[in-house]
């Protein structure tokens, strides 16, 4: 349902399709049959918000309500916008078309930190005011979840509501109270000050902060009768949570076109840098013939040629072997392709992958992160050279001539020792490589390394550690580079200043806002886009608001400093985190979740289950 | 394995979804159809779904064919049918037919342009349109560079008729189609706006048919 004005612009930007719903298997209702109105926000473009599956899992969800219809709403490209603004078009849902400005609730999911100037954007482009205080009225009310609420502080004058964990449960409960109020015409305040009493609801204005003279945190005082603190929602029990039967099937191509069926969420490997690793705790995996029949549904509801499995570290599955036997079983026969994301070198095996048309496709990828066994030990990434260089042999074998190497730079402890290792582990890939007598004939290697700035996040081992500057990731990549004896060697840098802005958004505190919502006004926006990230105006924000990004970025944190992220938990104790983060600093690693529970924390929030911790136990039993 | 020539109307939102895009949402639509479809052989296999002709994105049609190789024994209703119920917004199957004429045999096609009118542009765009030189500039390709071709669209023009209707102006025309000669709309819009020197907006084309060099329908 485009209107005449929206089609008129359509013509005069790039890849239109994005912009004007009606793809197979959109939902559409009637407006007024329903009570609540939901405009799904996420703030990059159609392309990478449609790749996404929390978005898919939310808005079938919603939409499975009689009372609610949810709709999907992404951040315009330059052109859209400029044309939007031109013609005074707000911003519309893509499933009505009207303006989102009238719906009842505004959800964003905040994926990563550079999105957050577009979430300004989208609240002004729908004309309402950016600021929560701004307003005024019950509805819509603004709310986030994502990962990034486990510390959006920088966000938190923005949103009326973050959602701090899983949405499936807490986005109904949401939704009956905002529909009891508006029902009794509740003012904002009154529904805000329930809504903080449902578990998983973290209402920002309900919290005061006091400063100590140095800037760091003093106190965080909740109001009124807004809890200490926010425990994050979770599932208890995945083969009984809300999954899709059917996901929209986009008509212009998005980044990963195809099913996604989710298979565990948590990590039992406990990477001391690896934000997702501690906030999706504790584990809690799905049954085989769960995700089998997840697969079998989006795909025959899609028609799509390629299912992917979605987790961390998806070969630490339990029951991958049993899964993939499952669908291989029909997409052999449906020519279906299974792809697995995120395989681990150490438990690659050539049988499996040979199976599994995407490891044929795209090469093979390993993450060692670090270069020297000392820094890997550091960051428990528990990962041997010698396991490196052995799938590495295992793939040539198998036919591979091109693999990828994922590392970071300006991890904490590092050396420049620990830098020009990256580029000899690199060299003996390629070694690996000539040393093989079964290499195939007349082709050569080639070895991609791709190397990332550390970010340290919250819930980390890693919270307290200084962040290096810019000039010392420059001065590192360079190392990199001058020490890459090979031109069977190439190296992916990433953008620093983005780094760097990320750095500060991850472990900001409120008083960002400022800094935000002035850059924004000056045109910042699309900050994850290379081509459209503007350093000076932030810096010059920085500036305007008497603000040190530094401050936030690149100083070290005592470790009873009190975080502007303390008042939120995470199920991973604190006590926990200052524990692997003395073991780091002594270079001593942490065995994985199967081999013996760390005593993380986490499963506290599940009745004290962990299928990681279930496993450990049965599997000490049986050894004894 | 067969041929089958499916005809496909593209109406409304959907004439926003690209060539390349529309052939991935066939194949998808026939999978999801449950129809059968033939794969060529070897290490990495794949379906045969061709488009006869591409079809410029924001242009509506009444009929695009597309080729398909099937397995199995479906009749040709069976699969059009079977294609309705799951086609999306705006996309439908008119007919589904065995495959007589070649796409190499496609000579043209015919559109109904509707521009927003405006006072005077009805005369305006008959006097251009039969003036005998519509020169416009076409992207094209010499060897791997992109190189820029001057071409007159008049040249590729067939029979048309403008009608004004105050509100919009209508013009139906034939223009030269295929892989030989080919003038899309929009190529003709540019070259009436460089004759009379303003820029017609169009509220909606939609292509008719495509047709053989006898003007008979492909
Ligand atoms: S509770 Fe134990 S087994 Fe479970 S995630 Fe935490 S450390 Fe690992």
């Amino acid at each position: 349902m485009l209107s005449e004005r929206v089609e008129r612009i359509l013509p005069l930007v790039q890849k239109p399709g994005r912009y004007t719903g009606g793809e197979l298997n959109s939902v559409v209702k009637n407006a007024s049959d329903v009570d609540i109105r939901y405009a799904f926000c996420f703030p990059d473009t159609y392309e990478v918000g449609m790749s996404h599956l929390g978005i898919k899992i939310l808005y079938s969800l919603v939409n499975a309500r009689e009372d609610a219809w949810c709709e999907r709403v992404f951040a315009p490209w330059v052109d859209m916008e400029e044309q939007m603004r031109k013609n005074n078009i707000l911003l519309y849902g893509l499933e009505s078309g009207d303006p989102i400005r009238d719906f009842d609730l505004i959800g964003f999911t905040l994926q990563y930190e550079m999105s957050y100037s577009n979430v300004l954007n989208m609240l002004d482009l729908a004309g309402l005011p950016v600021r929560s205080k701004d307003r005024k009225d019950l509805t819509p009310v603004v709310i986030a979840g994502g990962p990034c609420v486990c510390n959006a502080e920088p966000m938190a004058d923005f949103f009326d509501i973050m959602l701090p964990g899983e949405g499936e449960e807490v986005t109904n409960d949401l939704i009956d109270l905002l529909k009891e109020h508006k029902a009794k015409g509740s003012t904002k305040q009154e529904f805000l000050l329930e809504a903080a009493k449902i578990k998983g609801v973290y209402v920002p204005s309900l919290y005061d902060i006091e400063y100590n003279e140095d800037n760091t945190v003093k106190a965080i005082k909740p109001l009124g009768t807004a809890p200490e603190k926010v425990e994050k929602r979770i599932i208890s029990d995945l083969d009984k949570v809300y999954f899709p039967e059917k996901f929209i099937v986009p008509s212009v191509e998005i980044i990963h076109d195809r099913a996604v069926a989710e298979i565990f969420r948590g990590c039992i490997r406990g990477c001391r840098f690896c934000q997702a690793g501690y906030i999706y705790r504790p584990i809690r995996e799905k049954q085989a013939d769960t995700v089998n029949r997840d697969c079998k549904n989006i795909c025959d509801s899609t028609g799509y040629d390629e299912v992917s499995l979605c987790s961390l570290s998806t070969s630490d599955y339990t029951n991958l072997e049993e899964l993939l036997n499952k669908l291989l079983d029909w997409t052999e026969k449906d020519k279906v392709n299974v792809a697995l994301p995120s395989l681990r070198a150490d438990n690659f095996s050539k049988e499996l992958s040979q199976r599994l048309a995407s490891v044929r496709r795209s090469g093979l990828t390993f993450a060692p992160e670090a270069g020297t066994q000392r820094m890997r030990d550091v960051i428990n990434k528990n990962i041997t050279e010698e396991e490196i260089l052995s799938a590495a042999r295992k793939a040539f074998d198998g036919g591979w001539t091109s693999v990828k190497l994922y590392f970071m730079l300006g991890l904490p402890t590092e050396t420049d020792e620990d830098i020009v290792a990256v580029a000899q582990l690199a060299q003996k890939v390629v070694d690996e490589f000539y040393r093989n007598p079964n290499k195939p004939k007349g082709k050569s290697v080639s070895v991609s390394i791709s190397v990332a700035p550390f970010v340290p996040k919250p819930f980390t081992p890693f919270q307290w550690e200084a962040q290096n500057s810019k000039e010392e990731l420059l001065r590192k990549q360079q190392l990199v580079i001058s020490s890459l004896t090979s031109r069977k060697i190439s190296l992916t840098r990433h953008n620093t200043d983005m780094s760097f802005l990320e750095g500060v958004f991850a472990r900001g505190d409120r008083r960002l806002s400022d800094v935000i919502e002035t850059a924004w006004r000056k045109g910042c926006k699309l900050d994850g886009w290379e081509e459209c990230l503007r350093l000076d105006d932030w810096m010059s924000s920085f500036e305007d608001c008497g603000i040190s990004p530094e401050f936030y970025a690149n100083r070290e944190r005592a470790l009873d400093e009190i975080l502007p992220w303390d008042h939120l938990d995470y199920g991973v104790t604190k006590s926990h985190l200052v524990r692997e983060y003395n073991k780091a600093h002594s270079n001593e690693t942490t065995p994985h979740c199967r081999e013996k529970c760390a005593g993380c924390g986490a499963n506290k929030l599940n009745g004290g289950e962990c299928d990681a911790l279930r496993e450990s136990a049965a599997c000490k039993k049986g050894q004894s | 394995m067969r041929c089958v020539r499916v005809l496909l109307a593209k109406k409304g939102r959907a004439k926003y979804t690209s060539h390349l895009d529309m052939q991935r949402c066939m194949m998808r639509a026939v999978r999801r159809a449950g129809i059968e479809l033939w794969y060529t052989e070897g290490f990495n296999p794949h379906p045969y779904v061709t488009f006869a002709l591409p079809l410029p994105l924001g242009v509506e049609s009444e009929g695009e064919p597309v080729d398909i190789r099937l397995e199995g024994d479906m009749t040709n209703e069976q699969v059009r049918d079977r294609l309705n119920a799951t086609m999306p917004e705006g996309i439908t199957v008119v007919s589904v037919d065995d495959a007589v004429h070649k796409p190499a045999d496609i000579a043209f096609a015919s559109y109904c342009i509707e521009l927003y009118g405006a006072p005077g542009l009805a005369a305006k765009i008959s006097d251009a349109l039969a003036c005998g030189n519509l020169p416009a500039e076409k992207l094209g390709k010499a060897g791997r560079k992109k190189v820029t071709k001057q071409i007159n669209v008049a040249e590729l023009m067939g029979e048309y008729t403008v009608e004004d209707l105050g509100e919009s102006i209508v013009i139906n025309i034939i223009l030269a189609a295929g892989s030989q000669k080919n003038a899309s709309p929009f190529i003709l819009l540019d070259a009436i706006s460089g004759v009379i020197g303003e820029k017609p907006e169009y509220r909606k084309i939609t292509r008719k048919a495509i047709l053989l060099a006898n003007l008979e329908k492909f």
